[in-house]
């Protein structure tokens, strides 16, 4: 169903004579691509950002922006022709307009409901010569919770149902354990604890959001003109919400070694109205700031008897579980299927040759699971070792000591760490879905549980990803559902598709749909360029 | 965000009893993927049962309890649950009143729900607690939840953070322990725990014989038998 959410300009401000040359340029067949003059033209966009830029009515022409949020959905067929491919020669008049649209000035703060119906934010865009910013601010309010207090017997009593489960788990502990943990259940009554976990809440989250892809305005003679994203998290301790949060957040204290999850309580964000960008809520631990305690790409290891190059059931099981976990859909020209690290070790007991075949067969056995359980371009992916007896894990010598050593190390490449949840949460208030896979492509489930869906299916986001731009003018692949390292699945890194709806307010906020990845280039000095054409309509 | 599902309880779930309708004053089950279903429920003749994975009655209501139950539940009348949308949720609260049901998302919230639960949860009468710690052979009585005595927690702390050791070793020992420490509810012993100088610590519940549950470094041991020779046992509990 095709609804109709939309941009609010909280200040209007007089129509914005870069942004209207740029809608006016789009129309004068200068990009070898009729596909995108016509979806110009005709005022049907591909994504948020195209569908102001025809309009002419965008943010800088105050008042609101109606952003077609089923576009972003069915752009699925035209990535290809959203694409601008290579760039003509520029022209003296390409340069003065892009002059013309740096001097206009800031555009916005305005606020943005994502097209995927999901968060809201800020958005403000300043232009400078290679330097311009894409300033993306989230304001809110931070709650903190005590989920549990003590009865009169010291017995856990969760202040909220969203706590039950973890009562009921603290009230299974012995007395001395229960008695000792509790407490770490309440923040500290000094005002310290609050503000240095708001403190490492901004910094988180702003450094693993912010500069990690920049834009750049892919047009002859506009190149050099770009935007670095800077993120802004404006958050303060208040129970109340305020009219202009976009989000309010419920920090619930945990033990430091122990977020909600360890609870079976989700870190959660929830948004009510798919239009309002001011109503969402998220839920996360006080450990949530910090990479999580449970890194679910974390190394796996799978042990073997002694002198044996066969797991036992449970052990096959475990690598068939991790197969499925992350064989991904490396296929699907939008996977970031994960790389990984195998290793095959032994004890002491023996001599190095002996040791070194016994890994090597210990490798090739657990590499067969891998490639039996539906795990793909093996060679590719799989950097596999045999050890030996090179890497024992120091037990002492002992055969229940020695089982440590005989073992397959599994190991996915995520050098950015554990995943931060605050900063995943926060991709969701950015209007992003989540990326991972709570089953691999044959249907099987993964070891993964959550609001994630079934590896290679399109993600809420994948629109929106089509409508971006790489550094060369091509539109990129789209966004699925895939256990990677990605910062919307299990891992940290912030992907270029995970700017979409930053790459659509910036072209909602400027009127410009060409934005593109990829840092800005040097500005041509206009008088070594051709005259301009003789077009009328060109922009002023 | 995505959950391990590994890193999640897992106990054996076993699908909640629902008695008819008209047997039940209120319930609320808490249901996930993989997880056993907690809750709590409470019938018309005061029985209060809570579920961890199978169904326990906790408590009976007496009547003025049970009539302020009652008053509670009423005045939550007719209840909207939100429409949200939300991402990593992974389970759902489920709420019977009287012949209405409720089923929440995880991450959403209900105030009258969360205002009913905090009320109706202050209802059962907390049993009695009390421990006694007897100290290199003198023992002291603690005549109340050793939880709201921050001394006692921080002690608590100091062998429950010692490094585990696999369960299964009975604690075996001669001369008097560092400490001997028996938890007691309504007078009935329901744990104790054994410290030893030589730092391992034991653990038992009621019908147990001590088991090797940790080992603490000297360090530890010397600090928490400083600790627990300032402890001015007198004046805990006022």
């Amino acid at each position: 169903m095709k609804s109709q959410s939309r941009v609010t300009s909280p200040s209007a401000s007089p129509p914005d004579a870069g942004g209207q040359a740029l809608a006016d340029g789009g129309r004068q067949g200068r990009y070898g691509n009729s596909f995108l003059q016509d979806q110009l033209a005709s005022g049907v966009s591909g994504g948020a950002g195209g569908g102001t830029s025809a309009g002419g009515g965008g943010p800088g022409g105050g008042g609101t922006v109606a952003m077609d949020d089923d576009g972003a959905r069915t752009t699925a067929g035209m990535a290809s022709a959203r694409s601008t491919g290579p760039l003509g020669s520029p022209q003296r008049a390409d340069v003065e307009a892009a002059d013309a649209f740096v001097a206009s000035g800031p555009k916005g703060p305005t606020a943005i409901q994502p097209a995927t119906g999901l968060g809201g934010f800020d958005a403000a865009y300043t232009p400078g010569t290679g330097a311009g910013t894409l300033d993306i601010t989230v304001r809110g309010g931070v709650h903190f919770i005590d989920p549990l207090h003590a009865d009169g017997a010291g017995r856990a009593v969760a202040s909220d149902p969203k706590y039950a489960k973890m009562a009921t788990s603290v009230n299974r502990l012995p007395t001395d354990q229960r008695t000792a943990i509790l407490p770490q259940f309440a923040w500290a009554t000094a005002a310290d604890e609050r503000q240095d976990w708001i403190d490492q809440l901004k910094k988180s989250v702003q450094n693993t959001w912010s500069n990690q892809h920049a834009f750049h305005i892919h047009r002859p003679g506009w190149t050099w003109v770009g935007a670095q994203v800077a993120v802004h998290v404006n958050v303060a301790a208040r129970t109340e919400r305020n009219a202009d949060d976009h989000v309010a957040i419920d920090a619930v204290k945990t033990p430091e070694s122990e977020d909600l999850y360890s609870y079976g309580i989700s870190s959660s964000v929830s948004s009510m109205d798919a239009a309002d960008p001011h109503d969402s809520t998220m839920q996360i631990s006080s450990s949530d700031v910090a990479a999580r305690p449970a890194d679910i790409l974390e190394i796996q290891n799978v042990y073997f008897a002694t002198g044996s190059a066969t797991l036992d059931a449970a052990g096959q099981e475990q690598v068939r579980k991790w197969a499925r976990t992350f064989a991904g859909d490396p296929s699907n020209p939008a996977s970031h299927a994960v790389k990984a690290l195998i290793q095959g070790h032994t004890d002491s007991v023996g001599g190095t040759a002996l040791n070194q075949e016994l890994s090597e067969r210990r490798l090739k056995h657990v590499v067969d699971l891998v490639r039996a359980a539906g795990f793909t371009n093996i060679d590719d992916r799989l950097t596999q070792e045999a050890k030996g007896k090179s890497q024992m894990v120091e037990h002492g010598q002992d055969n229940e000591a020695s089982k440590w050593s005989r073992r397959v190390m599994l190991s996915i490449d995520h050098p950015e760490g554990a995943q931060v949840l605050a900063a995943h949460e926060f991709g969701h208030v950015f209007g992003l879905g989540d990326q991972y896979a709570t089953s691999d492509k044959a249907g099987n489930p993964t070891s993964v549980s959550g609001t994630g869906a079934q590896t290679g299916q399109a993600a809420d986001h994948d629109g929106l990803t089509r409508n971006m731009l790489d550094e060369n003018g091509t539109a990129l692949s789209g966004s699925i559902y895939e256990n990677n390292d990605g910062i919307m699945s299990g891992g940290n890194k912030v992907n270029a598709e995970h700017y979409s709806t930053f790459d659509a307010a910036l072209r909602s906020l400027t009127s410009v749909s060409e934005w593109a990845l990829g840092g800005p280039q040097a500005r041509p000095d206009p008088a070594t360029l051709d005259t301009p054409p003789a077009v009328a309509n060109r922009a002023p | 965000m995505m959950a391990a599902v590994a890193s999640t309880p897992s106990l054996a779930a076993s699908p909640p009893v629902n008695p008819p309708l008209a047997d039940v004053l209120v319930e609320m089950v808490q249901t996930a993927p993989g997880q056993a279903a907690v809750g709590f429920r409470i019938t018309p003749d005061g029985a209060w049962s809570d579920l961890d994975g199978i169904w326990a009655t906790r408590t009976h209501l007496d009547a003025t309890r049970l009539a302020a139950a009652r008053q509670a539940i009423d005045a939550v009348g007719t209840v909207t649950v939100p429409s949200a949308r939300v991402t990593d949720a992974v389970g759902e609260t489920t709420w019977r009143l009287g012949n209405a049901v409720y089923v929440v998302p995880d991450g959403v919230s209900v105030p009258a729900l969360s205002s009913l639960y905090v009320t109706l949860q202050a209802l059962p009468a907390a049993p009695s607690a009390s421990s006694t710690w007897t100290v290199d052979g003198v023992a002291h009585e603690v005549p109340c939840s050793a939880s709201f005595v921050p001394a006692l927690v921080a002690l608590t702390s100091r062998w429950t953070t010692a490094s585990p050791v696999p369960l299964g070793t009975p604690l075996v020992y001669t001369g008097a322990p560092l400490l001997d420490l028996v938890w007691r509810e309504d007078g009935k012993i329901v744990d104790r725990n054994v410290i030893l100088t030589d730092g391992r610590v034991g653990a038992a519940n009621a019908s147990d014989v001590l088991e090797h549950r940790a080992t603490m470094s000297g360090d530890q041991v010397g600090a928490l038998h400083g600790a627990l020779g300032v402890v001015n046992w007198q004046a805990l509990c006022r």
